[in-house]
């Protein structure tokens, strides 16, 4: 027999659980259970500078954001570098 | 792709924070290696010294910094150039608290789209650590 209480688990599980992972799966985020031990932001950035003394500011090569959907936008922003890369 | 302060990196803090000894995680290596970031890792991905190809060496030391990006010194901050004397791609970097290749424990670790380099060229690296 389900109770209410167990009912409103369920429930939750359903709408607050479940779509978080499919969110989180989309975005590839397999540390995500790490993430609550992590600091807010990480971030590695780099300026090529070639046997010529040209440089190449890469900016943000690789990096981390606590914030999710901050998280989700320094993604787009790596994709469209490393487009723009090739 | 994934950026961390690693499991061995957690332990630096608190042994820094506790005051039981512990070298500061300023010195910059880089790896040639496939792979995704983990927690528990505490190497790079196929670490390799300047000239690219080899696995002993030294590690370039970095200058570190407190900054402010929100709250006053929230962000820890290493920058240090890194001169490859032979030829080959980048493909992650990370902080260690000692400057020998192959020893200390790892800090900070990230990788990503590799970067071709000729001998002669430098990356100049910029870690930052926003604990705010």
């Amino acid at each position: 027999m389900v109770t209410s209480r167990r009912k409103k688990m369920i429930f939750h599980l359903h709408t607050s659980t479940l779509p978080s992972m499919v969110i989180f799966g989309f975005l590839g985020e397999i540390d995500y259970m790490k993430a609550k031990v992590q600091p807010r932001k990480l971030t590695v950035e780099a300026t090529v500078i070639r046997a010529d003394g040209t440089k190449e500011d890469l900016g943000v090569i690789a990096g981390w954001e606590r914030n999710v959907f901050k998280r989700a936008l320094m993604r787009i922003r790596y994709k469209g570098r490393i487009t723009w890369q090739r | 792709m994934a950026t961390l302060v690693v499991d061995t990196g957690l332990a630096i803090i608190t042994d820094r924070v506790k005051g039981v000894g512990g070298a500061e995680p300023k010195y910059i290596g880089w790896g040639t290696g496939a792979g995704t970031t983990a927690a528990a890792d505490t190497t790079l991905f196929t670490e390799k010294a300047a000239d690219l190809s080899t696995g002993t060496g030294t590690r370039v030391t970095g200058t570190s910094s407190q900054q402010t990006t929100d709250t006053t010194n929230d962000t820890y901050r290493v920058t240090g150039t890194y001169t490859a004397t032979g030829a080959g791609t980048v493909t992650n970097a990370g902080l260690f608290d000692n400057a020998t290749i192959g020893s200390g424990s790892l800090f900070m670790k990230g990788d990503f789209t590799g970067i071709g380099l000729a001998s002669g060229d430098s990356i100049a690296f910029t870690f930052n650590v926003d604990f705010d």
